[in-house]
């Protein structure tokens, strides 16, 4: 027994205990981290970020870590890692954070550089670097950026449910996960969207994927606080809600879809369609 | 918003009152000069100073992620919005300026924050990288994400320290905003240190609006309440924030509080002229429309706020720790239980006769420079004396 819990402990993914800084990211490459090491919570974040915070907690943010490195050539750099409950909700706060003509790299699940800081997604981790000054050596924040990833975590892989829009319409880097209250409802959560353009007409894709009694009960809540009359939860429904203008609803066990935003939704039915043939491949 | 109702057994009926010493008079006329009711369902406040007058709820944009929030929120009479250059790196300023660009500019009053550059975190105090510049090249692109030329309020956001309020960088870039007619009100945003900020605040002299955070369940409530008395006879607008106070009364989130009571409690204070709650759900947007017309608790409203109080410890236990220590003999532990009364239980009469048989004085605390009392629950003892003896003078006719 003793012998598989030290297997386990060895081959896991070093993970960042909530309250202490692993041993592993003291030394990163030439990089030594400053002693000087800031933690904040749920209950602090606030007093770093301000009320920036409140969109942090909102994507259920565990904790943070900022820390200052120097290499041997005397440049600096600040590093903080955010912790999140899963990697839904970080996906969700680095998208919310991320430009729309963002500069990719390839680095974790997804990364992008700005004005020499990288924002980087990995796992359950929302991980910034920041230059102290602008003429870092380039190549070395890189690689540190990538060690950091590879000890933090091995996760790559965006949610599936991104996988189910179609591509047809989409506009580039428009994909947001809201954690709480879609659609300005209480317990519509755990919500994947996009926005499209189809002609003249800008509108948003959204898909939910949960359990069928969680998502039973998400559905039939909406209906019934927007008076909403239906014959049945599954299959297709035109909600005319009176914050949201018409909303198209599709559900069958588990799965919603739906489009907002659109004078007419049922023109761009075909993309609820499309979406429920890439759920099931 | 809204929890469910906390069960707690009705042991003290709670009258309707504000629950500061400040406010005994006005909280009990319907409304005072403080408060009045432009339409017959919103309560209307003065921003100090400035002059604009102002729902006493108005809207934290910060999570608005759905336009449609913003627009029910108009529709409904919400007439301030407040976002900040850091929101979701921009997007929250864009998103606010996209939904208020078809709306008339002067149907809404709009306030954005700039963090200075160079703050250290810790002592929020502003370094040498804190330039008037600096500062102005970020409201210029909060403007520009606004797609306005000027908005109503210009807050530094997020200050924490005396420093920081009386550094001339900072106030050189508020009056040069103002100058270049980039803002009509300056002000700073607080959420740390808060006595501390609106005191300096007074002494410059040169700020119109202090944006607070201000709750029920503030250790330092006491002192900051009779801070913001203060700001305000100078002339600052008060702007209440974080009113839901992290929206549990326990760090394991087992406790929920009523938001709405909450929120009720800051307002209560007419000294506040306005609070931004975020809202996430239409349902809390309507639950707060509920709240700009009306102050007054319900019945389920006192009895959560009761229990809130309580696991906050606005309550005496009567562990009589206390007694002996007061240098003038004091009796320390009758005269908590009289501010539980007043203060806790809004029962002020109470309060008074109690205070009344212990034959005390106004200010019985005066000749002393420093209070010898430690108490084990951490209260203030000398303030709360100072505050509950008020009591003994306001005419019975006026206490419930």
């Amino acid at each position: 027994m003793l012998y598989k819990l030290l297997l386990v402990f060895f081959t896991l993914p070093f993970i960042v205990n909530g309250q202490s800084f692993p041993d592993k990211l003291l030394k990163v490459n030439d990089w030594q981290s400053k002693s000087d090491k800031s933690y904040y919570d749920e209950q602090n974040l606030y007093d770093y970020i301000n009320g920036a915070s409140d969109f942090y907690l909102s994507y259920s943010f565990k904790d943070l870590w900022v820390v200052d490195y120097t290499s041997s050539d005397n440049e600096v750099l600040t590093l903080e890692i955010y912790r999140h409950k899963n990697p839904y909700c970080a996906f969700g706060i680095y998208v919310e954070e991320r430009p729309l003509d963002a500069n990719k790299i390839p680095i974790g699940t997804e990364s992008h550089l700005s004005d020499g800081a990288y924002y980087i997604l990995t796992g359950s981790y929302y991980v910034k670097i920041f230059p102290r000054e602008k003429t870092n050596d380039a190549a070395k924040m890189e690689a540190f950026a990538k060690m950091i990833v590879s000890l933090l975590s091995n996760t790559t892989q965006f949610p599936i449910e991104l996988s189910y829009f179609p591509k047809e319409g989409s506009i580039s880097e428009t994909e947001r996960y809201t954690a709480e209250n879609y659609l300005g409802q209480e317990g519509f959560n755990g919500v994947f969207a996009k926005s499209y353009r189809i002609g003249n007409q800008a509108f948003k894709l959204f898909i939910l994927k949960q359990d069928s009694l969680s998502a039973d009960k998400i559905v039939a809540n909406y209906f019934k606080n927007t008076n909403y009359s239906f014959k049945q939860l599954s299959g297709f429904n035109i909600v005319k809600d009176k914050y949201n203008g018409p909303v198209m609803i599709y559900y069958s066990k588990g799965l919603v879809i739906g489009i907002l935003g659109h004078p007419k939704p049922n023109k761009v039915q075909n993309l609820i369609s499309e979406a429920i043939k890439l759920s099931k491949l | 918003m809204t929890n469910k109702g906390i069960q707690r057994r009705d042991f003290i009926k709670l009258s309707v009152t504000g629950l500061s010493a400040a406010t005994l008079f006005s909280s009990f006329t319907a409304f005072s000069s403080k408060s009045e009711k432009k339409s017959k369902n919103i309560i209307y406040r003065t921003l100090g100073k400035t002059g604009l007058k102002l729902p006493i709820v108005s809207m934290g944009a910060m999570r608005g992620e759905n336009k449609n929030l913003i627009e029910a929120g108009l529709k409904l009479g919400i007439i301030h919005y407040d976002t900040a250059h850091v929101y979701q790196n921009g997007k929250n300023e864009e998103m606010l300026g996209e939904v208020l660009k078809n709306q008339k500019r002067k149907s809404y009053i709009i306030a954005t924050k700039v963090v200075p550059e160079d703050m250290d975190r810790k002592s929020g105090e502003l370094g040498s990288g804190a330039t008037a510049e600096a500062f102005l090249n970020k409201l210029d692109i909060s403007l520009q994400r606004l797609q306005l030329k000027q908005v109503d309020i210009l807050y530094i956001h997020s200050i924490s320290s005396r420093q920081a309020v009386l550094h001339p960088e900072m106030i050189k870039a508020l009056k040069l905003a103002k100058e270049q007619g980039k803002t009509r009100f300056v002000g700073i945003s607080t959420h740390q240190n808060e006595p501390e900020v609106l005191e300096a605040m007074i002494e410059a002299g040169i700020y119109d609006v202090a944006l607070v955070a201000y709750n029920f369940k503030q250790d330092h409530r006491e002192l900051l309440k009779a801070t913001i008395d203060k700001a305000a006879k100078a002339g600052l607008g008060i702007v209440a924030m974080k009113t839901m106070a992290g929206g549990f009364l326990d760090k394991e989130k087992t406790k929920p509080i009523n938001t709405i009571a909450a929120l009720k409690w800051v307002l209560q204070d007419e000294n506040v002229c306005t609070s931004i709650p975020g809202f996430t759900s239409f349902n809390q947007l309507e639950e707060s429309f509920s709240v700009m017309g009306d102050l007054a608790f319900s019945e389920q409203e006192k009895r959560d706020m009761e229990f809130a109080l309580q696991t906050t410890g606005m309550y005496c236990n009567q562990c009589g720790q206390c007694l002996g220590q007061c240098s003038k003999n004091l009796p320390i532990n009758d005269i908590m239980r009289a501010y539980m009364y007043t203060y806790g239980y809004s029962e002020a009469s109470k309060g008074k006769e109690l205070l009344t048989s212990l034959n005390l004085k106004t200010d019985p605390c005066s000749g002393c420079d420093t209070c010898t009392v430690s108490c084990t629950n951490n209260f203030a003892i000398a303030n709360r004396i100072k505050d509950v003896t008020r009591v003994i003078n306001v005419p019975n006719e006026f206490l419930v």
